[in-house]
């Protein structure tokens, strides 16, 4: 592990251009499993309410503009995360 | 426009003699919502239904039962064709001679059926002793032998027979069947424990097979027939749907007016009704019972309820003060009142509920902000055209008011798509003006959507956060007005309050207070809305000391926030004024998400190179290869992006084969690319609006849960009046 980074450690304490563009990139990749794992969390919670929510609207299709209201509360997550990816850039 | 039509409570009120022709008008008129009479007056009862009532209930009920029957619905009726009768008489015999046709094909139908199960019960009783092999009339009618069939296994029963008294006995099986045969043995007890489940013998003798043929076939004949009744069935249907749809119609009309007197108060002699009615219809109704019984009836109207100065409703009696008598007055059914542009709207609203007689309408908000913030996200000429015609489809194919509605919507969501794709410079993705060089139309391509420039995006960032703090400002004020009906105290420090802690907080925000501390695209010389590529606004920042004051601000409507909720309302602060104007992010999400998706397309099939922004300066451009393939057009130092697959056989020596496998695959992602980005336009845009609309928006004030107007009466679709 240590001989595998080793290079990559030279090239950071001799190259400073080098060291800013390995932070740029590891900023981004960050931003991206962010907006990834955010997405992950909104749908999982996404999948209990909107399965709960057809079946109320099998009942009793008035709930459907609830249902719906109810299914995309949790998308706000990824738009949490889509903010925290812009301020990274 | 923000508050439904005003109602005023009437009473109706007259000789009985009146009363028919008086039921007449006011069905006519299908204005009046009537308010059943619950009893509760001394020596007024309920009334009787007029004369004829019983009988056309009656025939309205076989008009159903033969409905039902024949399967006949609404789409089976057929323009071109009478509706099969001109008086009441024809109507009764038609319908007489058409229940007894179809009552006999129904009980031709039911005896079928009933035939059929028990024939297929047969065959399954049947079933096993095939498998056993033994003539039926041999396992019965033995005297001194004791034989019983059951479903188990034989070495089992064989063994369990064996352990037993007595050794008379004999086992034939097979194939899960058992037939056991024994004398003075209590199979009974022997039995209990084992794998055999008894059953009965069916009746009839001979080979189990030849019986099983025989109920195969008569399977088969009851078949025949059922298919046989059924297709006549079906002819008699679509003969009679038109009349039946007509008779039903006409049938339950004169239902609703026969039994109308029952939801009045009735005396000996005379009638009196109440309901509501919109305030601005009410001298049409008088001038119309005037008309037909003259004075005999006596219409007043009881009360209005208004809206005094401050926008709150107002209940008072006008003319008259008996109602008081009743008590406390209800909430009068809601109509909304919107202008004939918003009103396709109002489904959109009613989805979560139809609002209150007592608080605002915000259909025109949904109508004034939907379609905008939809136009803004696709922005693109071509979607902007397909999403019209689509709509214009919609509203064509469908007969219900809601998907009429939905169609309209999608036709206000086109024309904005179009106006934004006009500004971006976009045409299923492709610029006019930065790829083509089409450069003298006004004003196209002034905005862009930031899928290349990054202070772009971020403006878009800035835009979609002022946009939300309007929104919710303005429900806030909503919000604020519905509360002033019930005190101004409660208005203030549950919607002012949070005016001002969202307002104050996003000044503080937008000020030069820490702005070192702030990211440089929201204040400073680097601000988006200072200078940008596509315009410079020249704002940099509120000055510091605004930024302070703001801030107290802010922090003054959190402690009357807390004052007005309690701690829910310091734990709701931060989503209420902070997430939820956040929330509004996902409109420039959507935008570049979806100009993306086109770009990506476009760049596949034309393929596309690097060079200087055409019209602004300093930017970099991914510009389309449309006229040659990208690495003809690169000049030095460019670079070709991709190399697209329309040019991928179009090159020298490079053969029919590539170029027609090229040309085919280039019109395949474009086609079925486009498809996908316009269909995810519209449930990414439209729902992501929706619920800006939903949530964010409704949150704040809209409690909705007026009672819906259903004025006594019932428009005719198939038939006339007068018969």
């Amino acid at each position: 592990m240590i001989e595998a980074i080793e290079p990559v450690v030279t090239q950071v304490e001799q190259n400073p251009e080098y060291a800013e563009n390995l932070g740029d990139g590891i900023a981004l990749a960050a931003g991206a499993i962010a907006v990834g794992l955010s997405a992950l969390g909104a749908g999982y919670a996404e999948k209990g309410i909107g399965s709960a929510a057809v079946g109320a609207m099998a009942e009793d299709p008035s709930t459907f503009g609830r249902g719906l209201l109810l299914t995309v509360l949790p998308e706000t997550l990824v738009i949490f995360a889509i903010v925290v990816f812009v301020l990274l850039l | 426009m923000l508050r439904p039509k005003k109602m005023s409570k009437v009473s109706v009120a007259g000789s009985k003699g009146v009363l028919e022709d008086a039921v007449e008008v006011l069905h006519e008129l299908n204005l009046v919502h009537v308010t059943d009479y619950d009893g509760s007056w001394e020596g007024f009862e309920n009334g009787n239904p007029l004369e004829g009532g019983e009988e056309v209930s009656g025939k309205l009920v076989q008009v159903r039962a033969v409905m039902n029957t024949l399967g006949v619905e609404e789409d089976d009726y057929d323009e071109e064709e009478g509706t099969g009768f001109s008086t009441r008489e024809e109507l009764y015999d038609r319908l007489a001679d058409l229940r007894e046709r179809v009552n006999e094909l129904e009980d031709d139908r039911n005896r079928i059926r009933d035939g059929l199960r028990d024939a297929r019960e047969e065959r399954r009783t049947l079933e096993p002793f095939v498998r056993l092999g033994i003539d039926i009339d041999l396992l019965k009618g033995h005297d001194e032998i004791e034989l019983r069939v059951g479903l188990g296994d034989a070495e089992e029963v064989r063994g369990a027979l064996e352990e037993a008294d007595g050794d008379e006995y004999e086992v034939f099986g097979g194939d899960g069947v058992v037939a056991v045969a024994s004398r003075d043995i209590d199979t009974d007890d022997v039995l209990v424990g084992v794998d055999f489940s008894e059953i009965d013998v069916p009746d009839g003798e001979g080979e189990p097979a030849d019986l099983i043929d025989e109920v195969e076939n008569r399977v088969e004949t009851l078949e025949g027939e059922l298919n046989g009744v059924e297709s006549r069935i079906e002819s008699l249907r679509d003969e009679h749907a038109n009349f039946l749809l007509a008779a039903e119609e006409e049938l339950s009309i004169e239902a609703q007016k026969t039994d109308a007197p029952l939801r009045f108060a009735t005396t000996t002699n005379s009638f009196y009704a109440e309901g509501w009615m919109p305030t601005e219809s009410y001298t049409d109704m008088v001038d119309r019972l005037q008309e037909a019984v003259g004075d005999r009836v006596d219409v007043r109207e009881l009360e209005t309820v208004e809206y005094n100065d401050e926008g709150h409703p107002e209940e008072h009696a006008s003319e008259d003060d008996e109602d008081e008598e009743n008590g406390n007055i209800d909430d009068p059914p809601v109509v909304q009142d919107n202008p004939g542009a918003a009103k396709p709207f109002e489904p959109l609203v009613n989805t979560i509920n139809r609002p209150k007689y007592t608080e605002l309408d915000p259909t025109i908000v949904v109508f004034l902000t939907f379609p905008f913030a939809f136009g803004f996200m696709i922005g693109d000429m071509g979607y902007g055209v397909l999403y019209v015609l689509m709509g214009y489809a919609v509203y064509k194919a469908v007969d219900s008011e809601t998907l009429k509605a939905l169609g309209v919507i999608g036709i206000w969501s086109g024309v904005f798509t179009f106006i934004f794709g006009y500004l971006y410079d976009d045409i299923f993705g492709i610029h006019p003006r930065g790829d083509l060089g089409i450069d003298f139309l006004i004003g196209a391509g002034v905005l862009s959507k930031g899928i290349q420039v990054e202070q772009t995006a971020l403006m878009w960032l800035v835009a979609s956060i002022l946009f939300g703090i309007i929104h919710l400002n303005v429900a806030h004020i909503f919000g604020f007005i519905n509360d002033l009906s019930h005190s101004v105290k409660e208005a203030v420090v549950e919607n002012a309050s949070w005016l001002l802690v969202l307002n104050g907080f996003f000044a503080w925000v937008f000020s030069l207070h820490l702005a070192e501390s702030k990211p440089a695209f929201l204040v400073g010389e680097e601000a988006v809305l200072n200078e940008n590529p596509m315009f410079s606004l020249g704002f940099t920042g509120l000055p510091e000391e605004v930024g302070i004051a703001m801030g107290v601000v802010a922090v003054v409507g959190f402690v009357m926030v807390v004052y007005g909720e309690g701690a829910i309302g310091a734990i709701e602060t931060p989503t209420n004024a902070f997430g939820h104007v956040l929330s509004y992010l996902r409109i420039m999400a959507v935008l570049i998400a979806k100009g993306g998706m086109a770009f990506v397309v476009n760049v596949l099939v034309f393929g596309a190179y690097e060079t200087e922004h055409p019209y602004q300066e300093g930017d970099s451009y991914i510009q389309f290869a449309l006229t040659a393939p990208p690495s003809e057009l690169v000049s030095e130092g460019q670079e070709v992006a991709f190399g697209g697959l329309v040019w991928m056989g179009l090159g020298e020596g490079t053969g029919v084969v590539l170029m027609v496998v090229g040309l085919l695959a280039a019109v395949a992602v474009f086609v079925l690319g486009h498809i996908i980005v316009l269909l995810l336009g519209i449930t990414a845009a439209g729902i992501q609006m929706v619920r800006l609309e939903y949530v964010e928006f409704f949150g704040k004030f809209y409690e909705g849960g007026g009672d819906k107007f259903e004025p006594f009466g019932k428009p005719r679709k198939y038939t006339k009046e007068g018969r």
